[in-house]
């Protein structure tokens, strides 16, 4: 009776002692598939990468390096619908990455992707992504409320001054920061077109075209049928696509969801 | 003498009335008749109005009309008396219906009337009756179901059967010989009779599907128009349709309207002559109004609808039929191989701009990269269209100087010919290769890591520079899931909000208690006193008497001066002894304690546990 117990911590000590060999064996796995899809990319064999890294990708998810380098991977290969996709998600993870910023619009001047010139407003908003600016709207919102909860607590005239320029810069920036947080998710499950195409004015395959839609053109959906999305793209064009012809910039990999 | 007054308001009013009357018996004399046919001239199937008016009477008796040729219908009579400035006229007018039973000169005999036995005479009226059909000017008019000759006083005029419907349409096509797909500008233009309340229930539309609606108006613009003398309530909309195919194909176009229209009373003896029915008056008192669906319908215009002649077609021809100009420009004309430009083409003029296409550039075999062009944009701005394209052109070679020319041909319906527009090139600045661009590409946060160099696969995308790839993997996950779905993030925003709320508790408490001085003073006052006795407890039971009763001294002070708004330390036990009476504890134990001030007593423990009971008591009661 008395064995059992040093018994169960020696196994308990065996697991734990497993776990942590195989976890940085896991890792350094991803770590290699990463690094050998950068080797690829050196050798100019752009879709070896590509393979490498969704396989990192498989193992240790998608990082803003990963999607980064893979975007730079289809971009090579002459793939602007996926090569765009990618570096819009990887600025969902680093939206203030300047390599993802200049490689995407390098990409998009050279094949014609213009985008329409934008107000002062909208690229002083577009410096932090929708998540960075809901937190600065977060963390402003907490330092108010505890500086309002501290007004009635304390006596020293100079401290409540303190706190209300606290409360006052923190207010400012909590308004400022959460409509352009919400600006920022309007546009949060956009879609990339991955393949150059043409917009259907019906749900249909036979359907007849509106007109043609280039592949890296950035369009919202507005609905969805058995198969089909009907999108709207900056221009105010709208008409349906495939689903298969799309690639979902909130949703990483796999891409839309079959409806 | 009582009815003085009464006199006295009878003479004013006669005063006043005789005057006015004398005038009028006067004038009663002066009788005039006149008769009066509209209009003169009129057809077979159609009638004219007879008016018999005796001026300065109020009745008279008339002889029937009579006339060669000619039939009679009485349509009533009215009266009409005004008082103009003390001065009375009257006058009586008789009105018939004349129909002519044969084409050509007819004369009504004079008319013979007798107003207080005596009798005159109007003059003979001739008119003149053209055949059935003849004619073409019907009044809208409705009396005793035949339409009523208006005088003809407006050059539009009504076509034979209309002047029976409540309203009517007419579509004016601008061309009546067009080619297939060639744009026809109309007019569509709906009247209806005033005083009919009328609900527009759809556009017009076409009857057939030879022609296609290009445009129309969303509103027609309402007016009013004269014709034949009758005014109508005219509503106008402007629009174009194009032919489908060759041949002669009818345009027609309908619409569907709902009319309030008032039922007129029938009046079965009107033939008959009974005046005071056949008065409109009573129209309107017992007359309705009903509703009435009808679908107007335009009378069909033949257009002639020719192909397209293929002689001389070229091939660049997208269908585009009208009349253009064609305006160019591109931006930026400064740059380097491998750099876009964005060439905006300009199509302006008349026609069917929906089928005209992007200007075909000429551009592609001369070292030239182009991305389709943009579907197009229409623009109408002041009275003018013209539609705007973009297309996205790279020139590839460091020789190039000029953007080539971009061709628009269309047809021209007037001079039946195709028309071949091109824009003349535009020169370029070229610059030296993007090569040194890939360094300029390079970001500053990217030199830290180790440059690697990036090269063009043959076959791949353009060569475009590229920033290095990163070579630390980074923080993975799984999915791109928005802030707000975090679960941190939602605790950390629920303990904001919670801090809020508190905080704002808080402040209205701290508000509503700055608004009650005394309140705060006495929760002041409990705090001194709940110290004061836990001092006396202290004392109690270090044995220390004096300072005991030196502390209940100032209890009793604090609590007593504060309920009595008095200065605490002028308290004395008189003062409570006042209040309370002599056999109060208080008292007693303020007694002692100023004893014991002054006098240097001691009392016993039973008697300090005692008195800090009663003070106990006293302070949280």
């Amino acid at each position: 009776m008395n064995h059992s117990r040093p018994r169960t911590c020696q196994w308990i000590f065996f697991l734990l002692t497993l776990c942590l060999l195989l976890l940085p064996v896991s890792a350094l796995q991803a770590a290699d598939s990463f690094e050998l899809g950068n080797q690829a990319y050196m050798r100019k064999d752009y879709a070896a990468a590509i393979t490498y890294y969704r396989q990192a990708a498989k193992k240790r998810g998608f990082s803003a390096s990963l999607l980064y380098n893979l975007g730079n991977s289809y971009a090579r290969s002459g793939k602007i619908g996926p090569a765009v996709l990618a570096y819009e998600q990887a600025l969902r993870l680093a939206p203030t990455n300047p390599d993802i910023h200049t490689n995407l619009e390098s990409i998009r001047k050279a094949n014609g992707l213009y985008q329409p010139n934008q107000p002062w407003w909208r690229r002083a908003i577009s410096i932090l992504g929708a998540d960075q600016w809901l937190l600065l709207a977060g963390i402003s919102f907490a330092l108010f409320s505890a500086s309002l909860l501290m007004m009635p607590l304390v006596r020293q005239s100079w401290t409540i001054k303190g706190l209300k320029s606290v409360a006052v810069i923190t207010s400012v920036c909590a308004l400022l920061a959460l409509p352009s947080a919400l600006l920022g998710y309007r546009h949060w499950r956009d879609d990339v077109v991955l393949t150059s195409t043409r917009l259907k004015i019906s749900p249909f395959a036979e359907a007849a075209s509106t007109g043609a839609i280039q592949e890296g053109r950035i369009v919202t959906p507005v609905k969805t049928y058995k198969g089909f999305v009907l999108v709207q793209d900056i221009n105010g064009r709208k008409g349906w696509l495939a689903t298969r012809e799309l690639g979902l910039i909130g949703q990483l990999d796999t891409g839309r969801p079959a409806s | 003498m009582k009815n003085t007054p009464y006199y006295t308001v009878i003479v004013i009013i006669l005063s006043f009335m005789i005057p006015a009357i004398i005038p009028a018996a006067a004038q009663a004399g002066a009788i005039s008749v006149q008769a009066q046919l509209q209009p003169t001239r009129f057809a077979l199937d159609q009638n004219g109005r007879l008016t018999v008016t005796v001026n300065g009477a109020s009745s008279a008796e008339v002889e029937p009309p009579r006339g060669d040729g000619l039939r009679f219908y009485s349509r009533g009579q009215s009266t009409r008396m005004q008082w103009i400035n003390g001065k009375s006229s009257s006058s009586v007018a008789y009105t018939y219906l004349v129909q002519a039973t044969n084409p050509g000169a007819h004369t009504i005999a004079p008319i013979a009337v007798t107003v207080d036995g005596k009798t005159y005479q109007t003059r003979a009226i001739k008119c003149e009756v053209s055949p059935a059909g003849a004619s073409p000017s019907p009044s809208p008019g409705q009396h005793g179901g035949r339409a009523v000759q208006p005088p003809p006083s407006s050059s539009t005029r009504l076509r034979s059967g209309e002047a029976d419907q409540i309203g009517f349409m007419r579509i004016q096509p601008k061309k009546e010989n067009v080619y297939a797909g060639e744009m026809i500008p109309f007019t569509i233009k709906a009247y209806f009779h005033q005083g009919m309340r009328v609900t527009i229930k759809s556009n017009p539309r076409l009857t057939n599907d030879n022609f296609i609606r290009e445009s129309l108006d969303d509103k027609p613009v309402q007016s009013e128009e004269l014709i034949s003398g009758v005014p109508y309530t005219l509503l106008t909309w402007h629009g174009s349709v194009s032919a489908v195919k060759q041949g002669t194909f009818p345009l027609e176009m309908e619409m569907d309207t709902s009319l309030l229209v008032r039922s007129r009373r029938q009046h079965p003896s009107s033939m008959f002559g009974s005046p005071l029915l056949n008065d409109p008056f009573f129209d309107n008192f017992f007359g309705g109004y009903t509703q009435k669906e009808i679908t107007l319908i335009s009378p069909k215009k033949e257009i002639t609808v020719n192909d397209l002649p293929a002689k001389g077609k070229p091939a660049e021809f997208s269908g585009a039929i009208g009349s253009f100009s064609l305006a160019v420009n591109a931006r930026p004309l400064t740059v380097a191989p491998g750099d876009p430009i964005t060439l905006h083409m300009i199509v302006q003029g008349s026609g069917n701009f929906d089928r005209v296409k992007a200007p075909i550039f000429t551009g592609t075999q001369q070292g030239w990269k182009t991305y389709p062009p943009s579907a197009g944009k229409l623009i109408t701005d002041k009275g003018s269209t013209r539609k705007v394209f973009e297309q996205a052109i790279i020139p590839t070679n460091a020789k190039i100087r000029e953007i080539p020319a971009v061709d628009f041909v269309y047809f021209d319906p007037q001079a039946k010919k195709y028309i071949s527009l091109r824009s003349d090139p535009i020169a370029l600045t070229m610059q030296a290769t993007a090569g040194p661009k890939m360094t300029q590409a390079q970001p500053q946060a990217s030199r830290t890591q180790p440059q690697q160099q990036t090269a063009q696969r043959p076959g791949s995308s353009p060569a475009v520079a590229l920033a290095p790839l990163h070579t630390r993997f980074g923080k993975g996950v799984t999915t791109l899931q928005p802030l707000y779905r975090a679960l941190w993030f939602q605790a950390l925003t629920a303990i904001a909000l919670l801090t809020f709320s508190v905080a704002l508790i808080l402040l209205w408490r701290n508000k509503k208690m700055l608004a009650h001085p005394e309140r705060i003073r006495q929760q002041q006052i409990g705090r001194e006193i709940d110290l004061l006795l836990a001092q006396a407890r202290q004392a109690m039971e270090e044995k220390k008497s004096s300072q005991f009763l030196k502390l209940c001294r100032e209890i009793l002070q604090l609590r007593f001066g504060f309920a009595w708004k008095v200065e605490p330390r002028a308290l004395s036990a008189a003062d409570l002894e006042q209040r309370l009476g002599k056999d109060s504890q208080l008292v007693e134990i303020l007694k002692k304690a100023e004893h014991a001030a002054y006098l240097d007593e001691t009392i016993s423990d039973q008697e300090m546990q005692r008195i800090y009971r009663i003070l106990h008591e006293e302070a949280k009661g």
